[in-house]
């Protein structure tokens, strides 16, 4: 198919475009549609070996295509008759019932007779291949009309109603007031609304009331905790490499942080991918400060830090890129293309090779961010450093030229030592003593003082660690920790002035000696400065001086250091055959995917080597160009995942995986649309909040909640869905009275390599006794806390773009016996304690827990339990025990942990 | 969406694991082993492919790489060249300096009827030689113990999958729905951590279940326990007016909600469970003369003693998968097996600490019926360097997944057999090489689980633990 490593990226594309640009008219492949259901039959029983891949097919039969597929094949046979089943080898051959069956019956995929009748049909019906619905390059899509458009909120609402109609269903009910709140709350925020918020909405007459609620929630910081951690989610976001060694990633919380910002901010969303994949490239019209941080999205996947062979690890490390920037943005599995063409997708391993070279030319690394606050604090501190350091150098050059007040000279001019003068490297140009190594080094200068008094003694020397010695003048010690200081190097550009002593000399020869064992630091040269009316003042500023630039370098800010990428210098990949770096095939130039963006033809990367950029720009400008590029995929499948978030299902229940074995849209005209509005909305995340919440699709009242049948595939109805591990947590300090929002700045006290179970066990305290919003505790990959991790928390190894639900009886002991849900439980109850009597300490329980008053019979049961509780113990604050352990038990309902 | 099969068993699964039924099910009157199909649930006890020649497994993994050429693969030219350099091309990538090949400090005999070659530091195991099957031609897991570690459990060193146990729970759901599938005893958290014994993309439900906390060093036996088992504050009493609360109210509200009832009913299984594990864990059940066997009297058996008295008592239970971790760290080694240096003091201690233990396991499981139907595996993520590995101090060997030795015992496996070879130095495995693999094609085989039928949609594939390589080593079957 590929046959040529001469051509450009477009032309092998071209070749490859022609696999599934098929005979008739592009179509959206809808529910009616035969070949939907049967390209998967095929993909799943037949493509492994009469597909894509080239490499594995047999008779050279493509059975995604209908030209291949309807051609006489070498053996006179024609695989697919249009029309007539009866004479498609096809049909013969998967209902033979000798050796000629296929599937082979080793493969275990022979077809049921189900599928089979799929397939005749589909023949008889004149076998019409249509376009996967992703490779349809400009989808058209106007809402539908409706016959009832009373209850259509917003244009989306259209889609939804219509098929509605078309099932002949009735209108489903909407939310009561109460249930939407709590929906909204725990939606935008991840927590409840408190009992006066639930009753300030309950009460607000106004058309706006609901739209106000939204408003304020995406105001809110919540808003962007609560979010950032689901986008979290399919960035794969850990705290450590996980694997095999399980280094910390000191830094990665920034890029953590930034996400929350980004979201906050409502940064478009073009732009938040643009930054992730080369925030460090972009054109000063679009970089922000911050924008390098975003590049974490490529630093922070796992990597196999200890494998020994490096070319192994690099491939593997731009594999995971690979993997997580097809899912997470693309909605594809194109990694699946590094051993083999895709099974399925049009995407041949010279496409993978193609974005490996990009990221085979990117190296990680640790990036200063230039934060504005930053840069304006160092300026002005280096103004004035600048200043003060001018005024030293006028008041020095003016002591020079008082008379007797200077005495300098060279430290390797010494009158007696047993050191050696380095005139080269270390004292290249300015010629420096220090020890020979290790030994008691000792040197001497005699200094002739024309008058006794006292003088300051000033060494400059350079000093990458402490060597500190003895410093005596005439047979006295006048310092004992003299030479002490570290200037940040050996080499002449780190030598610095120290001010070692005051101390009064005798006129005549004065002997000054410095000893010191067993290494010595890079003397260069000393002075002494006589302290005198004449300068006193003019000494006394110089101390001054000293003393203000001491201070102001302490006051020098770090730079923000975060976890990011770089260019490295470019090169394009070669193919490793079968995936094995220990075969590589053919270079192929850097490129794109091209399966996410039909029809388009990218904008070039310079192929040339020698260039200077890897063309990560250019692949962060094409992933987010609508028209060039696959700006449209990129925007369906955000789209798609923010309708998942909100509704628990999405409109194609695969968020990572659009392709062909993938699930189908259910509703596609409806995700075109709203990923058309997505972009001519200049990709705000935010307005695409509104128009869903704001939907009365979205306030439909709850299916079990109401006990009514809903159908999740037609959104008719909202499914209950149950709190992810996080807003569990985060509900319970929230009641608690204890959950701290505030952002953490630092990786948090956890280790992650080489952990003791002491360590473990410390790990888990540092979350179970953390107050943080869950979102900021840190992510240790493979000894994730155990309170997330049995609620399904994703492993943080790949993109996860749908979290599992599972009920398994671990949750239960842990809800039952976790000291942490037992405290959250004791401090909740401690806040309603203080209400007066029994009846409205459990009322004021219920409205906390579940925003609602608790009904006759639930009151009676809870009076029940607490005297039933009560009589278990024996000792005192007996009501006090039992009311915790009935806030303990409200815990554990179903109600609390699901939302309606 | 997926074949047949797949979709069929995944939609299954995936509905009756969000209903919950946990570790087990809706068997809750059964506490002992139940070959149950009436049972139902995503851990229901399934069949095999085809008939299975065990139903369980007792993996006893030596963290840190025993060396083979040490302990159970004697070569004659090894002995003879002693100091030379090795006379072909080493490995193209290495984890340590090496130098010249380095003669094996022991002397090896033959053990039992089949005359199974064992190095002298074996003073228990050659009494159950004539059970043990040698695969001496191991290889291809990696040069570095956490891409090993994680090849030899997941049958990948780079990307996240399931573990053979996990698997296999997935494959056969389990006997006992009171105890979890699969529980591993001590499992370090270095190397993969619990990625080695972790689901992946399966169900949670067929996560391995650590008995203690992973750690480096591993918790010791006696101190490990299962998570939240215990309530710090709460009689039994007390919890049960708790969950008969939660049934009132859930009859005020949720009435009819099978969801609900099915989590409700996770609780009350929970509830049981408080009872059912620290019985399976009472060791003082056993008699005097068992601990004794196993050497739970003496200091430097006590710890693997107790593993493997557990592994025995969680078998007899009806659990699907058992792994036991010998994986402390030695003075001198961080790893237990990990003789970059001193190779004749580590691997002493190593053998004398497990060497007793281990033949009891093996004795005890025969003397109850039990090691016909469980597969016993003994051995570690490499193998170690027939030359000496260059350095200060006293003698020791580099990693080595060239080739190297694990054995197999019960199960429907050959006993006093040796299949496969390394070749006359012990470096590269030669004769019927065995990959990791195939090594899982075997165990899977040997459950009656056919490896290219085992798999479970992922990505856009059908994902199994073998990839899309392994062939079963059919030879080494009895």
């Amino acid at each position: 198919m590929h046959n040529s490593g001469s051509l450009q990226p477009a032309c092998f594309r071209i070749s490859a475009i022609v696999g599934i640009l098929i005979l008739n008219a592009p179509r959206v492949a809808g529910e009616d549609s035969g070949y939907a259901t049967v390209s998967r039959i095929l993909a799943q029983h037949c493509l492994e070996c009469h597909g894509p891949d080239a490499s594995q097919r047999e008779a050279e039969l493509q059975l995604h295509l209908a030209e291949s597929s309807t051609m006489p094949l070498e053996s006179g046979q024609t695989a697919i008759v249009p029309g007539h089943p009866d004479q498609s080898e096809l049909i013969t051959r998967v209902t033979a019932v000798d050796d000629s069956r296929m599937p082979p019956e080793k493969s275990g995929r022979a077809l049921n007779d189900s599928e089979v009748e799929l397939l005749r049909n589909w023949i008889a019906n004149g076998a019409d291949f249509e376009q996967h619905w992703t490779q349809i390059s400009n989808p058209t899509t106007d809402p539908p009309s409706v016959k009832d458009s009373s209850r259509v909120q917003q244009t989306l609402d259209r889609f939804i109603i219509a098929q509605h109609e078309a099932h002949s269903l009735p209108p489903f009910e909407t939310a009561d007031r109460v249930t939407l709140i709590r929906r909204v709350w725990f939606d935008l925020a991840g927590l409840p609304p408190t009992p006066e918020r639930v009753a300030a909405f309950v009460n607000d007459e106004s058309p706006d009331a609901f739209a106000n609620v939204v408003d304020e929630l995406l105001a809110s910081p919540l808003y962007g905790q609560r979010w950032g951690r689901h986008w979290m989610d399919v960035v794969r976001y850990g705290d450590s490499n996980g694997s095999d060694e399980n280094h910390a990633y000191p830094l990665a919380w920034h890029y953590r942080n930034y996400i929350i910002d980004a979201l906050n901010d409502d940064l478009p969303f073009d732009q938040f991918v643009r930054e992730q994949l080369a925030g460090d490239l972009l054109t000063d019209k679009e970089k922000r400060p911050t924008s390098v941080t975003g590049t974490g999205f490529l630093a922070i996947g796992t990597k196999i830090l200890a494998e020994r062979d490096p070319v192994k690890k690099q491939a593997d490390i731009v594999d995971e890129q690979i993997d997580t920037i097809g899912k997470a943005l693309l909605g594809f599995t194109i990694s699946c293309a590094r051993c083999h063409d895709h099974k399925f997708d049009p995407i041949p391993t010279a496409d993978y090779y193609a974005l490996a070279g990009i990221l085979h030319s990117t190296t990680q690394s640790t990036v200063e961010v230039p934060l504005p606050d930053f840069e304006q604090e160092t300026k002005r501190i280096r103004t004035l450093l600048d200043e003060i350091k001018a005024e030293q150098k006028r008041l020095n050059n003016q002591l020079q030229k008082t008379p007797g007040a200077v005495i300098e000279r060279e430290a390797e001019d010494f009158d007696r030592a047993n050191v050696p003068r380095i005139l080269d490297g270390y004292g290249k140009g300015i010629g420096i003593i220090s020890d020979p190594g290790g030994q008691k080094n000792f040197v001497e200068w005699d200094f002739e003082i024309p008058q006794a008094g006292e003088y300051l003694i000033y060494l400059r020397y350079a000093a990458e660690a402490s060597r500190p010695g003895v410093l005596s003048l005439n047979g006295n010690v006048v310092r004992n920790d003299a030479v002490s200081k570290i200037t940040g190097g050996w080499y002449p550009t780190h030598q610095q002035w120290f001010q070692e002593s005051k101390t009064a000399f005798r006129a005549g020869r004065n002997t000054l000696k410095f000893t010191c064992e067993p290494t010595m630091s890079h003397i260069d040269r000393l002075r002494l400065v006589r302290v005198s009316k004449d300068n006193a003042r003019m000494l006394a500023r110089v101390e001054q001086l000293d003393r203000q630039q001491k201070q102001l370098e302490k006051q020098m800010p770090a730079p923000m250091k975060v976890m990011g990428v770089g260019d490295r210098s470019p090169m394009n990949a070669k193919i490793y055959l079968r995936g094995s770096h220990l075969d590589p095939g053919r270079e192929i130039p850097r490129g794109f995917p091209w399966v996410a963006a039909p029809g388009r033809s990218p904008a070039p990367i310079p192929t040339d080597t020698a260039s200077s950029t890897s063309g990560r720009l250019q692949l962060a400008q094409w992933i987010t160009a609508p028209q060039a590029g696959a700006g449209h995929q990129l925007a369906r499948v955000i789209v798609n995942r923010v309708w998942q978030w909100h509704f628990g299902r999405g409109i194609v229940t695969t968020p990572n995986n659009f392709g062909l074995q993938g699930a189908l849209p259910t509703h596609p005209d409806l995700l075109n649309w709203l990923a058309t509005e997505f972009i001519r909305d200049r990709w705000s995340l935010k307005n695409l909040h509104r128009r869903i919440l704001l939907s009365s699709t979205w306030q439909q009242a709850s299916v079990t909640r109401i006990g009514r049948q809903g159908r999740p595939e037609l959104f008719y109805g909202f499914q209950r869905r149950r709190l992810e591990a996080e807003a569990i947590r985060d509900t319970l300090l929230f009641h608690a009275g204890r959950l701290d929002t505030n952002p953490a700045k630092s990786i948090g006290g956890v280790k992650s390599q080489d952990p003791t179970p002491e360590d473990l066990q410390r790990n888990e305290d540092v979350h179970r006794h953390s107050e943080k919003r869950s979102v900021f505790l840190p992510v240790v990959r493979s000894n994730t806390y155990r309170f997330f991790s049995l609620f399904d928390f994703p492993n943080a190894n790949t993109s996860v773009g749908r979290r599992g639900t599972t009920t398994i009886p671990t949750q239960a002991l842990l809800m039952m016996n976790d000291p942490f849900v037992m405290d959250q439980a004791q401090h909740l109850a401690k806040r309603v304690l203080s209400s007066s009597d029994k009846e409205t300490m459990v009322r004021n329980t219920w409205l906390r827990l579940f925003s609602r008053a608790p009904t006759k019979k639930e009151s009676k049961e809870a009076a029940l339990f607490l005297r039933k509780y009560s009589n278990t113990i024996g000792s005192e604050n007996t009501e006090e025990q039992a009311f915790i352990a009935l806030c303990h038990s409200l815990i554990l309902s179903s109600e609390f942990i699901h939302v309606e | 969406m997926w074949n047949n099969r797949g979709s069929a068993q995944v939609s299954r699964r995936h509905t009756l694991s969000s209903m919950c039924l946990g570790f087990g099910g809706l068997a809750f009157q059964s506490l002992l082993a139940q070959e149950a199909s009436s049972v139902q649930g995503p851990l229901a006890a399934q069949q095999p492919h085809f008939a299975a020649r065990a139903k369980r497994v007792i993996f006893l993994f030596m963290h840190g790489g025993p060396s083979h050429v040490d302990t159970f693969d004697p070569k004659p030219q090894l002995q003879k060249d002693d100091g030379k350099k090795l006379p072909f091309e080493g490995s193209r990538v290495v984890f340590a300096n090496r130098g010249n090949l380095k003669a094996s400090p022991w002397k090896f005999r033959p053990c039992g009827e089949a005359g199974l070659p064992m190095s002298q530091l074996w003073q228990h195991l050659p009494a159950v030689a004539d059970d043990l099957c040698m695969i001496h031609s191991m290889c291809e897991t990696n040069v570095a113990h956490g891409g090993a570690c994680m090849k030899l459990h997941t049958g990948d060193e780079a990307q996240l999958r399931p573990c053979m146990g996990s698997w296999v729970s997935y494959g056969l759901g389990t006997e006992n729905q009171n105890l979890p599938s699969f529980i591993t005893i001590c499992p370090t958290s270095l190397h993969g951590g619990i990625d080695n014994f972790g689901p992946a993309f399966l169900p949670a439900i067929h996560a391995g279940v650590p008995l203690g906390t992973p750690g480096y060093p591993n918790t010791p036996a006696k101190d490990a326990t299962f998570d939240f088992l215990k309530n710090s504050g709460r009689t039994r009493l007390q919890q049960r007016l708790q969950l008969d609360l939660l049934r009132q109210l859930h009859q005020s509200r949720g009435a009819g909600d099978t969801e609900l009832e099915a989590r409700l009913q996770s609780f009350e299984l929970a509830f049981r469970m408080q009872t059912a594990a620290p019985e399976a864990m009472d060791i003082s059940a056993e008699s005097r003369a068992t601990q004794q066997k196993y050497g739970l009297d003496q200091p430097e058996t006590q710890n693997f003693a107790r593993e493997c008295l557990l592994a025995r008592r969680f078998a007899e239970r009806g659990v699907r998968f058992i792994q036991v971790s010998h994986a402390h760290s030695l003075p001198f080694n961080n790893e237990q097996w990990d003789q970059h240096s001193h190779l004749v003091r580590g691997h002493s201690i190593n053998v004398r600490q497990i060497d007793q233990p281990i033949t009891a396991l093996l004795t005890d499981l025969k003397e109850r019926g039990l090691l016909d139907d469980t597969l016993v595996i003994w051995g570690g993520e490499f193998g170690r360097t027939p030359t000496v590995q260059s350095g200060k101090g006293e003698f020791g060997r580099d990693h080595h997944p060239e080739g190297f030795t694990i054995w197999m015992a019960g199960g429907g496996v050959k006993g006093g057999f040796r299949y496969g070879s390394t070749d006359e130095y012990g470096y590269y495995a030669t004769e019927n090489r065995c990959t990791i693999h195939d090594f899982h094609a075997t165990l899977l085989h040997i459950l009656g689980l056919d490896h290219t039928r085992l798999t479970y949609p992922q990505s856009g594939r059908d994902i199994r633990l073998t990839d899309v390589f392994g062939n079963v080593a059919t030879d080494i079957l009895a």
